[in-house]
């Protein structure tokens, strides 16, 4: 019964992109995606995606985790705006980054009198649209993560003296380590894939703000085969990702189902 | 290139080498509309009736609604559907087959991709030239092209690859200014859009474009020497669904309410 | 030696035995309408059980003791230290109790090895790594867990789980013992080693020990006093084998019922 919509369901998500692979010019695929212009705009996506996937782990793995375990007031509401990104509009986000950081906004107009130079059209305004973008996939899984790890195990560490600290780092989050690895591979992909911020509050300009999906959003007005080349290594690239961050969940979930060493429990 | 599609372009063509270009042109819509052989283009026929559909660049997006308003006034069975984008895209989607009507495009470049395609042609409804902008006030005391190189200030352009962009690549190079650009946007809104939120000192965009952006955006005239002007070409498609309606909006736009409304936006015209 | 090695080393330290004294303690744990009220004393060097059937309060008392559960009343001291004391405000975190913890369900870190599980609390006390190691090593061969000292705590048996949770009680020199069916996942041959290492930890160290049980056998085997909890209450008090002898209620009477159906051997 469940099978045709089943079946709809993955035919609307993968035709589109055997679409994509049918429509690829093979013969000359290797020249199209060696051009300077491709490997800049590659070089540009994959060193950005991977500074803001560090950056996502760095503040939003403390984040998940006071949504995941701290005393907070409020923690549903917190909750709730750390999801707002993800159902925004991304063009909406990089307006909203430019009325924050923009040369006339009042923050972006104080950081241009202090260094000089403004957010906007600069790579670290391609770094912060996509932390923008990435950060909810982040925190949300690594959140899930945390919330299903067992926190009598933390309360059973702090019993031997560990301090909440060490807890953390030695118990809750190698613990969470599989949903952290999935969450960082979705922060990945989600920046990689990132477009309407940052053109929006970005730019395009080669080798400093045209990512990716710029270069192949430009392409498709003036060479649809580039395009289609430069979208088809996209596609290689976020499905590696996926498939190497899923080898390894899939290897620690196991490991985590085995955890639980012995059985029943009284109040 | 002044005359239009299959065997209607018969009744403007005049000169022997173009009837034999337009020889060359006959379509898969030659002979195929009901108009055909009639001797005077005309919008004041019984009326054409139905949806058109227009597909038009992103300039054009004020001026059309003035047009379409008239048009529909004066044909009262007519209604006119715009679909408004990169002059490139809307070629790629008649060159695919999109049921279309009409195609205006802002590149003589990129009509010919759906001529060459189609074997038709187009004919020229307006003019554009490029302007500088800058936010209202001009913060950055922005006087000439030369300052378009100046790394100091933040300065938005066109791809090279967009029509705005050749364009501008052109009046540059004439004034002999190597800008230092720090976005090429994706067309000349965008890159207007940058202005208007004061993120860019200054920017080369259509004239049209800054007259259209109202009180933030000013605009700075490129010396006559170097301005290059940007032909506007409608095409009534050769297998329109409703070429009569397809012909009248043509024709409405090089008619002198047309013109009109074109230059009211700042277009120039034939 | 480079000054980044000297300063690791400056910050390793060993971890001082806690200073240690009387149990004394009074809890008082309300859950709706279900009341936990124990009072409980444990001189040094001294070991009481607690006893009851599930759910009668016992596993929860001694989370009270260990600071997992708050006290709505009632206090917790431990020679001159003041765990906990509702009255006062005063709630010292399990972290630094400075007790030696093993609960029910025992809840090893997965993903660290037997040894790593065991020198968990010296290591985060910040003692360097081979000194923490060498006294797991110890505390594991002492239990006869040692050959699986590299093997990660989601492969151990409940049994060895067991016998590696109460190493890592043991190993941070605690003021206190609380440990909570220390034995019930041991065999035979296992259990009587366990109770062994634990008398003598006690012993030698002369903290004071709770050792919650369902098993008389461990009462007697192990404890100076013991308790019966049940319904949250103590219902009798009095040595091991006082208790034995004159059951107080029918959950009691049952006990020393399955104590007489076993090999006599097993009660010492």
């Amino acid at each position: 019964m469940l099978l045709v919509p089943a079946a709809l369901a993955l035919v609307l998500l993968l035709a589109p992109l055997v679409a994509l692979v049918a429509a690829t010019p093979w013969g000359d695929l290797g020249s199209r995606v060696l051009e300077p212009a491709v490997l800049d705009a590659l070089r540009l996506s994959l060193t950005t995606a991977a500074v803001s996937t560090v950056l996502c782990l760095l503040v939003g793995v403390p984040l998940a985790w006071v949504l995941a375990r701290a005393d907070l007031r409020g923690r549903s509401l917190v909750r709730a705006l750390v999801t707002v990104p993800l159902v925004l509009p991304p063009v909406v986000g990089g307006v909203a980054l430019l009325l924050l950081l923009g040369r006339r906004a009042p923050v972006g107009r104080q950081l241009e009198a202090w260094f000089g130079v403004g957010v906007p059209f600069t790579t670290l305004a391609v770094v912060l649209a996509q932390t923008f973008v990435a950060l909810p996939f982040l925190v949300l899984a690594v959140e899930g993560a945390i919330g299903g790890t067992d926190e009598r195990r933390e309360a059973a560490a702090a019993t031997l003296g560990a301090s909440r600290w060490y807890v953390v780092r030695r118990v809750t989050l190698p613990a969470a380590a599989p949903g952290i690895a999935a969450g960082a591979a979705l922060c990945f992909a989600r920046a990689l894939g990132e477009f309407g911020a940052t053109l929006t509050f970005a730019g395009s300009f080669p080798g400093t703000t045209r990512t990716m999906p710029l270069a192949v959003h430009l392409a498709l007005d003036t060479d649809p085969d580039a395009a289609v080349a430069m979208s088809l290594l996209l596609l290689v690239l976020s499905v590696a990702v996926l498939l190497v961050m899923r080898g390894r969940w899939m290897g620690g979930l196991t490991g985590a189902r085995d955890a639980a060493p012995a059985g029943g429990r009284s109040p | 290139m002044r005359a239009r599609c299959a065997g209607r372009a018969v009744a403007v063509a005049v000169a022997s080498g173009l009837l034999a270009a337009l020889a060359a042109c006959a379509g898969p819509g030659a002979g195929a509309g009901p108009g055909t052989g009639a001797p005077v283009p005309t919008t004041t026929d019984a009326g054409p009736t139905g949806t058109v559909v227009v597909l038009a660049a992103a300039s054009l997006t004020d001026v059309l609604a003035t047009v379409v308003e008239d048009l529909e006034r004066a044909h009262p069975g007519l209604e006119v559907r715009t679909s408004l984008g990169a002059s490139s895209t809307l070629a790629a989607q008649v060159v695919a087959g999109a049921p279309a009507d009409v195609l205006v495009t802002a590149s003589a470049a990129t009509m010919s991709t759906v001529t060459d395609a189609l074997g038709c042609t187009p004919a020229v409804v307006a003019r554009n030239t490029l302007q500088i902008a800058v936010p209202a006030g001009n913060p950055a005391d922005v006087t000439g092209l030369a300052d378009l190189a100046d790394p100091d200030l933040t300065v938005a352009l066109c791809d090279p690859s967009a029509p705005c962009g050749a364009v501008a690549a052109q009046v540059l190079m004439s004034a002999g200014v190597t800008a230092a650009p720090d976005t090429l946007e994706q067309d000349a809104r965008a890159t207007l859009t940058k202005v208007r939120l004061g993120e860019v000192d200054a920017a080369l965009v259509y004239r049209t474009d800054v007259l259209a952006a109202g009180p933030d955006v000013e605009g700075l005239d490129v010396p006559a020497e170097h301005s290059v002007a940007t032909d506007y070409l409608a095409l009534a498609l050769p297998d329109a669904p409703h070429p009569d309606a397809a012909r009248a909006v043509v024709a409405h736009l090089r008619s002198p309410a047309g013109a009109a409304a074109l230059r009211a936006a700042g277009f120039g015209t034939p | 030696m480079t000054p980044v090695l000297r300063r690791v080393a400056g910050r390793a330290r060993a971890l001082a035995p806690a200073p240690t004294g009387d149990l004394d303690a009074h809890v008082v744990v309300r859950r709706g309408t279900w009341t936990l009220d124990l009072a409980l004393t444990v001189p040094a060097g001294r070991v009481v059980a607690v006893l009851g059937p599930n759910g009668g309060g016992k596993s929860t008392a001694l989370a009270a003791l260990a600071g997992l559960v708050r006290l709505d009343a009632g206090h917790v001291r431990l020679g001159d230290r003041t765990l906990a004391d509702a009255a006062a405000d005063v709630d010292v975190p399990p972290e630094r109790r400075r007790l030696g913890v093993l609960l029910q369900d025992v809840l090893l870190v997965p993903h660290l090895t037997a040894r790593e599980n065991v020198a968990f609390g010296r290591r985060a006390a910040g003692e360097h790594a081979g000194d923490a190691r060498r006294r797991a090593d110890d505390l594991l061969a002492a239990l006869a867990v040692e050959d699986r000292a590299r093997t990660r705590a989601h492969r151990l048996s409940g049994g060895q789980a067991q016998r590696v949770g109460l190493a890592r009680a043991l190993a941070v020199d605690p003021a206190a013992l609380l440990l909570d069916e220390p034995f019930a996942a041991l065999d035979a041959s296992g259990r009587t080693v366990a109770r062994a290492v634990v008398e003598r930890h006690v012993r030698a160290t002369g903290v004071p020990a709770v050792l919650v049980t369902h098993d008389l056998a461990d009462a007697l085997a192990l404890a100076d006093d013991v308790v019966v909890v049940e319904h949250g209450r103590a219902v009798q008090r009095g040595t091991a084998h006082a208790v034995a002898a004159a059951p107080a209620t029918p959950y009691v009477a049952g006990l020393v019922a399955a104590l007489d159906g076993r090999a006599p051997g097993v009660v010492t």
